[in-house]
């Protein structure tokens, strides 16, 4: 029995993201002061502990021309070109603070350029976590930087640092990473009742949006699954993942699944690798030794080393969710990503898996252009509508 | 004497970075044969360990400068690319990737390592890198991790890698199956100390006017403290590049009969375009400093038994030019800037190399506003030709000059 309403639930987290700006600002009038964080890699349950809100920043496209070009070139990557531009127009007026986990070069400049630029009173970290993901001497160490980051933040807030309000963070965050797991587990269904557009939209709504909202949200989209929202996605269409950094624009997935596809699993930083795996603390752990443990057991993405985990996590997806092609979206100028292509090709391709690569310039969309090259894959899997 | 054709005056001792050069590189080729374990590394990288270890480092970066000054870079950047590397990589990188694919290049190939040894202490492009060559060759891949520096160094961010540099000792004795000797490491570090103490000599003696030494011959003469810091014979060539400085500042011949404008370069050379440099001398233009080649001086460590030494590796290794915040950076590029008498400064923005290159922007803008100097930016690329375009670039440099000689009469 569908419920009613599913649908409109799942449209209203794409609609949050659009007027994301309007409602961060709601939610700073209401009292709260407000953190901006790049990249999933941002432990985001420090900044709930401390009792602010954090919420990812995100590319507007166009790329910009202007005020950006004073401070970072055109080969840095139009994701963090649009940050900086989005940061130095001061559209982003109703953020408190902002952290940068160390990752790519480019990101790494541009929170330097943030640095240098910040107007007084402005929270500023950046979080120095480490390029290798295993290893004792990394633990120790990412613990400490945590800990830097968590006094900074509590100091920031104006309340001293506690573990138990770091436990209630790491739950609220936890019991939301396993409803987003959830409900990316009904695309591995034939005929799933999502689209990829659609997911898109929710995962981008949950890097924004109050955490406690969020987690009523997800509850009633995961029971509307289960009980069959109705209106499937019928199960001819061609079932891809899409993999890349950041995807902020949907209409990138919408270009993809308007030529006949589905996309139904990802490796992406606005998806699974945001949320795939849990902190689930263990009886007595430390929070601050949990959330390390967590940050560097997630599957990483290619800033960090070594990358087999996330060669692992891209065969279990293309098992577990029957996938028949795979779309590499690459911001040009992406180093960390270009870098990895042609092996995750020759890897994905060697497994009979066809795959597709788009690189997105600076700029508009190009949209036509994207479409028939996505077209003439999709034909090629024989998958069309 | 011959009439000499460069509008500057070339070092007599850089002739003999040739025979160096084709000695080092014939080392690297002949490793194999010679059941010597051969080591890819990078440039930041704490070489002393590893030619304590008798392993012979071979530098992919100085190869990509090869595959530039002999003009074929363009051809391998386009093998790297048609393996599906992006044109927007590193070019450094293209041209070792598209060489080891293609067994091409100045060397027909590359010699195969034995393992590979990276540290992030330069740039992330080194890490992906790497970790595309240790795939081809399967073979085993160290990476030193350094945490960015932002004022300075903690205490734990000092643990954290000098845990990773003792990690790094027990790799090579592994893959070596040689033991670590502490006293052939003190000769290695004694000699490197030596290199880096006589690499500053040099460039202080540039302080003098006429400046004695161009841009291009210390691109040229980096050589070997990139390549064999803590060798004999990277301290030879030094004491006899200092001498002959020392020699032409007490006797007052430079580079140019006389410094019409003393210029300071940052970002790495344009490898395969030496003739710009040229120009720019012919247009009275001398550059006295570069943060380039300078950045190989900063290496000091500890080697009185009492101290710390290899904290000081530690330390040294961490703050490396590209792993310091902009302000840092600044300060540096302010000091060299005060106590050269630079008086125009050129930024190479360059596409290749986005840890040097990105955040250029706000430092040119402080070198202007807080110090009065002029700031030119050109942009190209390091290895990669197709992404310089000379001629519009010299009509920049030429209003740059005009814009410098307009100052200096005022
Ligand atoms: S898209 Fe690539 S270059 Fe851009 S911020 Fe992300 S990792 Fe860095
Ligand atoms: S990105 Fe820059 S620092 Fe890194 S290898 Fe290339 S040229 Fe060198």
């Amino acid at each position: 029995m569908a419920l009613p309403g599913g649908r409109e639930l799942i449209k209203d987290m794409a609609g949050f993201v659009q007027e994301r700006h309007e409602r961060m600002r709601e939610i700073k009038r209401g009292g709260k002061k407000i953190i901006g964080y790049f990249c999933s890699y941002t432990p985001e349950e420090l900044i709930l502990a401390a009792g602010m809100h954090p919420v990812r920043i995100m590319a507007d496209l166009p790329d910009p021309a202007g005020p950006v070009d004073a401070h970072l070139q055109n080969f840095a990557c139009a994701f963090a070109r649009s940050c900086l531009d989005q940061l130095v127009r001061d559209r982003l007026d109703y953020l408190d603070g902002i952290i940068f986990p160390c990752t790519c070069d480019s990101l790494r400049a541009v929170s330097e350029i943030i640095r240098a630029n910040k107007k007084e009173g402005f929270f500023y970290h950046f979080l120095n976590m480490p390029l290798r993901v295993e290893g004792d001497p990394q633990f120790v160490f990412y613990r400490r930087e945590l800990e830097l980051l968590y006094n900074a933040l509590a100091g920031f807030a104006g309340r001293p640092p506690g573990l138990e309000s770091l436990k209630g963070a790491v739950a609220l965050a936890d019991a939301n990473r396993e409803l987003l797991i959830r409900i990316w587990d009904f695309r591995k269904a034939s005929g799933p009742a999502l689209t990829g557009e659609e997911c898109l939209g929710i995962v981008n709504a949950a890097v924004c949006m109050d955490r406690e909202e969020l987690r009523e949200r997800l509850e009633k989209i995961r029971n509307a699954l289960a009980g069959g929202i109705g209106d499937e996605k019928d199960t001819g269409r061609a079932r891809l993942m899409v993999i890349g950094s950041v995807i902020d624009n949907p209409a990138l997935i919408r270009i993809i699944e308007s030529a006949g596809a589905l996309v139904v699993g990802d490796d992406l930083c606005t998806g699974a690798r945001y949320f795939s795996v849990p902190v689930n603390m263990a009886d007595g752990e430390d929070p601050l030794d949990a959330l390390a443990r967590r940050y560097l057991g997630r599957i990483p993405c290619p800033t960090k080393h070594p990358v087999d985990r996330r060669l692992d996590h891209i065969n279990r997806v293309i098992d577990d969710f029957k996938i028949q092609g795979a779309v590499v979206v690459l911001q040009k100028f992406c180093e960390p990503h270009a870098f990895d292509y042609p092996a995750l090709r020759d890897m994905i391709t060697g497994r009979g898996i066809p795959v597709l690569l788009l690189e997105i310039e600076p700029g508009r969309l190009a949209e036509g252009q994207l479409s028939t090259r996505v077209e003439a894959f999709v034909e090629m899997l024989g998958g069309g509508r | 004497m011959n009439a000499e054709k460069s509008p500057g005056r070339r070092l007599e001792c850089a002739r003999k970075l040739k025979n160096i050069g084709v000695e080092y590189y014939m080392e690297c080729v002949m490793a194999k044969q010679q059941g010597r374990p051969l080591a890819w590394i990078t440039s930041g990288f704490p070489v002393e360990l590893v030619y304590a270890m008798d392993v012979i480092p071979f530098y992919p970066e100085n190869y990509g400068t090869l595959c530039g000054s002999r003009k074929v870079s363009g051809e391998l950047c386009q093998m790297a690319e048609a393996r599906g590397y992006s044109q927007d990589l590193c070019s450094y990188a293209r041209c070792t990737l598209g060489s080891m694919y293609e067994n091409a290049g100045p060397l027909n190939g590359l010699p195969a390592p034995d393992m590979i040894l990276t540290a992030r202490n330069i740039c992330h492009t080194v890490i992906k890198w790497w970790e595309a060559v240790a795939r081809y060759y399967n073979c085993p891949l160290f990476v030193l991790d350094t945490p960015f520096v932002q004022g300075g160094l903690t205490g734990h961010q000092v643990r954290y890698v000098r845990e990773q540099i003792m990690e790094m000792i027990g790799f090579l004795e592994r893959h070596t199956g040689r033991e670590f000797n502490m006293d052939r490491f003190m000769e290695v570090i004694g000699r490197s100390n030596q290199g880096t103490a006589l690499w500053r000599e040099i460039q202080l003696l540039r302080k003098a006017s006429p400046c004695p030494v161009s841009a291009l011959d210390m691109f040229t003469c980096m050589f070997p403290i990139v390549t064999l810091r803590g060798t004999a014979a990277c301290v030879d060539f030094y004491r006899e590049m200092r001498d002959e400085l020392a020699d032409r500042v007490a006797r007052g011949v430079g580079v140019l009969e006389e410094d019409r404008y003393r210029l300071m370069w940052d970002n790495i050379a344009i490898w395969y375009n030496f003739q710009f440099y040229d120009y720019i001398h012919s247009r009275g233009g001398v550059f006295v400093g570069e943060t380039y080649t300078s950045a190989w001086g900063v290496y000091q460590f500890d080697q009185s038994g009492s101290g710390d030494l290899f904290d000081s590796l530690v330390r040294s290794y961490s703050m490396a030019l590209l792993n310091i915040d902009l302000d840092l950076r600044f300060g540096q590029m302010a000091d060299m800037i005060r106590e050269y008498g630079v008086e125009g400064l050129i930024l190479h923005s360059n596409r290749s190399c986005k840890t040097y290159s990105l955040g250029q922007l706000g430092l040119a803008r402080r070198v202007q506003n807080e110090l009065g100097v002029p700031v030119l930016i050109i942009e190209a690329d390091m290895t990669d030709p197709r992404a310089f375009a000379e001629g519009p670039t010299r009509t920049r440099v030429d209003a740059f000059l005009e814009l410098l000689s307009e100052r200096k009469a005022r």
